[in-house]
């Protein structure tokens, strides 16, 4: 069966026809063209596909496109502001939390969802807002350190 | 800029911005997607297989079976026993048996459901203690795939001797995952008549080597692209060459595009793991605490196909004794199938399996001997100039020493061990401990991969002085890009923005080996150094025969050229280079030195070694037989750390995944061989709420032979951290752990034991 859904992306509005069972994450990459969200598992466990849905970091492949009608997403291809990178971004290069980058853009995301609703975490907190996020290379520690400084700076 | 500085990662912004493009990223018109149809049984016979109901569904455009193979039915690796589509038998769950290609990826999981097969099920063997001469035959007469020995000394004669004092165990490890974040992938394409490939993967050249086969095509019409990868740590090494073939049957029948990526779920079932072992060891020291002699016995569960299997094993049986002078050994090393899925690389290649039971079994030794666990090591640690156990003289970039004082130190070892006694003595519920170990890892292919080690590069600069530079080696997230980059900019003394390092393509650069075994930074730095040091030289010549004088040195630093009373701007140096035609492009072929092993397992096993120490606190709940992990201290001697920062990434992320090995991660097989952990929620991983305080520590201790000093460990972060967990966990509650991971239930139940 098919929908039409809208659906504001990085602040850009768009009209879908889509099939009630797409998955947030087929629509964001195969319709959009955002193939910076990744699929990691396809069931919830990796957070390799977390974007962000109305403040709220989700995994895209637990989300069917329908529950996301009149929401509006953030991915990682939103991040830049003014065609730089985020001091997120920023961070997240400079203290070494980036290897295969495979988890990347889901981390990043994980992290802007827990700034936008709490600028000023405790490590604890950090730690917590990417349990969901998975990430084989780093040893995590690097990305909490480029989180917590991202709060700092503010 | 240059050799020794944190640079920023060269791949980073692409990655932080999703721009970065993976085999799940490509989209190409007319694509298909590729599946796989795999044995529901764990051993049987193919009765019959008829795919012609299949082939007539909705969207499916071809299905193949071993019928369809054009070449050899076989997956090339080592021993050609690696079957690509199953004709008679299978040998494990998960076999694949034939490719579907169809529009999408449901319809073709659609399809297979309508395959029809008839298996004759048989038994099968599941315990790797029982395979050697069991009647239930996977491979060859006895199901041994391979052994290997190391026998140095006269181990008979030394334990004659009464006064020696002998601890002896046995240590079982499991199964590990390794749980890369983007699960297995190719696209597979037809362009200028050349079958190109472009997967994630860490050996291209194994990848064009086994389709070369399976396809019965010249290499050269077999392109291999190394797509941007999503984490390996060994997992890519071999299997992209099974992946790679299922994608590519279907392109080279159907001559369309065809990608494959597998579910996480079809990913752990189907693809290799590390080898779950069996050590026995017998160790035997004098009164002081002088190890004397040592009787080691491994025994690896290969899995269903040997694929790896002899590799792995040669680590594993060279490693077993640890970093320790001991003049007397005999330690074999055997490899059995089982019908389970074929085990192969992964970090530490077969030796955190046996560094588990040896760093044990000291801890056994010095509890025996009343002596502190550190005390026993330092006393038998090697020292430059004395031997490992194949014989060969460690003198070069031998670190072991300075890593453990280092360690040591920066720990606070003793003044902590005195802490968590008083610690100890006031609480009832919580104990905490300190555990080591010390180890030592042999850089590079060894004796055992040596046709296969060479190093080559090709270097061009352009006329505007930016440079372009290929290696054989892969980018899977290590840091190997941007280590190549900064190599490169350093022999011209410029700023690594000047250079990018190019996509491995096996139509643009020489077969190098794969990109495994601590061997990128070595391997492409070789290259490296010797292709830039030939233009170096031919600039050199231009400028005398120019300035018609001898210049002593052509000096690059920060942008400029100095030679004689001269200076000039790299970029007009270049400038000046291309417009008289000096030829500003190399390529370089070598090879790294020699290594042997005779048939006693002596001779030069590896090139070089890197050396490492680990100190790990933990804190054990008793009521639970929970354990957290507080601290970790891991030293590493790595030669010349050619980023710190990126080494410290290889520290940290490889000691979390040896933590994960030696706590958590729990890989389950039903009695009939079904894997039985499939998925994140089963198999857990280290997450950002288990990681511990980490303290990484380098020591460089540069290799005279080694491109800017440097050596390659980046598996040596993982290899000690079970057992310095468990000696930690032994140090707090006084349990023996002799298997791993030490679960909560484990814990328990040896803690009841005690009682």
């Amino acid at each position: 069966m098919l929908m039409y859904l809208s659906i504001k992306v990085n602040g850009k509005d768009h009209k879908l026809k889509v099939s009630t069972t797409k998955r947030l994450l087929d629509l964001l990459r195969e319709d959009l063209k955002l193939t910076g969200t990744k699929e990691g598992c396809g069931v919830g466990e990796c957070g390799a596909c977390t974007v962000i849905m109305d403040g709220k970091a989700v995994n895209s492949c637990m989300v069917l496109a329908s529950q996301a009608n009149g929401c509006e997403i953030i991915t990682v291809e939103g991040l830049e502001e003014n065609g730089e990178l985020s001091r997120l971004q920023k961070n997240f290069l400079e203290s070494g939390a980036v290897q295969c980058g495979f988890c990347t853009p889901g981390m990043l995301m994980s992290a802007k969802a827990l700034l936008m609703k709490n600028p000023n975490p405790t490590v604890e907190e950090i730690k917590e807002a990417i349990a969901g996020n998975l990430c084989r290379c780093t040893g995590y520690k690097q990305i909490v350190e480029a989180i917590e400084k991202t709060a700092k700076e503010k | 800029m240059g050799v020794g500085k944190s640079v920023i990662r060269v791949d980073s912004v692409e990655k932080v911005t999703g721009r970065s493009k993976y085999v799940e990223d490509i989209y190409m018109s007319g694509m298909l997607h590729a599946y796989v149809f795999r044995s529901p049984v764990s051993h049987g016979v193919i009765k019959r297989l008829d795919v012609e109901k299949a082939k007539e569904c909705e969207g499916i455009h071809g299905i193949f079976t071993w019928k369809d193979v054009p070449g050899k039915n076989i997956i090339h690796v080592i021993y050609d026993d690696q079957i690509f589509l199953a004709k008679d038998r299978v040998l494990y769950q998960g076999q694949p048996i034939a490719v579907i290609a169809a529009k999408t990826p449901e319809k073709a999981r659609e399809a297979a459901k309508l395959i029809e097969i008839e298996i004759e099920k048989q038994t099968p063997l599941v315990d790797f203690e029982q395979s050697k001469g069991s009647d239930i035959k996977i491979y060859g007469d006895d199901n041994v795939f391979c052994s290997f020995k190391v026998k140095r000394g006269d181990i008979k004669e030394a334990i004659k001797n009464e006064d020696l004092i002998k601890v002896e165990d046995t240590y079982y490890t499991q199964h590990q995952e390794h749980a890369y974040l983007e699960p297995q992938g190719a696209i597979v394409y037809w362009e200028n008549d050349t079958l190109t490939i472009r997967g994630s993967m860490q050996a291209p050249f194994y990848v064009q080597q086994a389709l070369t086969e399976v396809l019965n095509m010249k290499k050269s019409r077999i392109r291999v692209i190394q797509q941007t990868t999503g984490g390996a740590f060994g997992g890519k090494e071999d299997v992209p060459n099974i992946v790679c073939a299922q994608a590519a049957i279907c392109a080279y029948h159907l001559k369309v595009p065809v990608r494959m990526v597998y579910e996480r779920d079809e990913d752990m079932m189907t693809m290799s793991k590390r080898h779950p072992g069996r050590t026995k060891i017998s160790l035997y020291c004098d009164k002081n605490g002088f190890f004397k002699a040592i009787k080691g016995e491994y025994l690896e569960n290969a899995g269903a196909f040997s694929t790896l299997t002899p590799a792995v094993l040669y680590r594993g049986t060279v490693h077993l004794t640890g970093p320790y002078n001991i003049d007397n050994v005999d330690v074999i090393g055997e490899a059995v199938a089982t019908n389970t899925v074929p085990n192969g690389a992964y970090r530490g290649f077969g030796s955190p399996q046996v560094i588990f039971a040896m760093e044990s079994i000291i801890d056994t030794m010095a509890k025996k001997l009343n002596m502190d666990p550190v005390r026993l090591r330092e006393i038998n640690l090697l020292k430059p100039g004395e031997k490992t156990c194949t014989g060969q003289i460690v003198d070069d970039s031998m670190g072991m020493q300075e890593v453990f004082k280092k360690c040591v130190k920066e720990s606070d070892y003793f003044k902590r061990k005195e802490e968590i006694e008083k610690y100890n003595e006031e609480n009832e519920f919580y104990k905490r401990g300190l555990g080591v170990s010390t180890l030592y890892y042999g850089v590079g292919l060894g004796a055992a991969g040596k046709h296969m080690s060479r190093c080559a590069a090709v270097v061009k600069i352009d006329g505007d002085g930016s440079m372009t530079v290929s290696v054989g080696i892969t980018e899977m997230g290590q840091g190997l890009r941007t280590v190549a980059a900064q190599m490169t900019a350093e022999a011209f003394g410029v700023d690594e923005d000047l250079v990018v390092v190019s996509e491995i393509d096996t139509s643009r650069i020489m077969d190098t080996g794969p990109t495994v075994a601590s061997r990128g930074t070595i391997t492409a730095g070789w290259g490296i150094v010797q292709a830039t040091g030939r233009i170096k030289k031919r600039i050199h010549k231009f400028l005398e025969k120019k300035y018609k004088e001898r210049f002593e040195d052509v000096h690059y630093r920060d942008g400029k050229v100095y030679f004689g009373k001269n200076e000039m701007d790299f970029h007009e140096l270049i400038d000046l280079c291309t417009s008289e035609k000096v030829r500003l492009h190399e390529t370089a072929l070598d090879m790294p030195p020699e290594c042997t092993f005779d048939d006693n397992g002596q001779g030069e096993a590896y090139f070089v070694y890197a050396w490492a120490m680990n100190v790990v606190e933990t804190k054990v709940n008793l009521l639970t037989g929970e354990v957290d992990i507080i601290k970790a201290h891991c030293c590493h001697d790595v030669g010349k750390a050619v980023n710190p920062r990126e080494v410290k990434g290889q520290i940290m992320g490889g000691s979390l995944q040896g933590l994960g090995y030696g706590l958590m991660e729990n890989m389950q097989l039903s009695s009939s061989g079904s894997l039985l952990t499939r998925n994140f929620s089963t198999y857990t991983i280290p997450t950002s709420c288990d990681y511990p305080e980490f303290i990484p520590l380098i020591v460089e201790s540069e290799y005279s032979k080694g491109p800017y000093g440097a050596k390659g460990f980046a598996e040596q972060p993982l290899m000690g951290m079970a057992p310095a967990l468990t000696n930690s966990i032994r140090d707090a509650c006084d349990i023996h752990l002799k298997n791993i991971p030490a679960t909560p239930e484990r814990v328990y139940k040896l803690l009841m034991e005690e009682k």
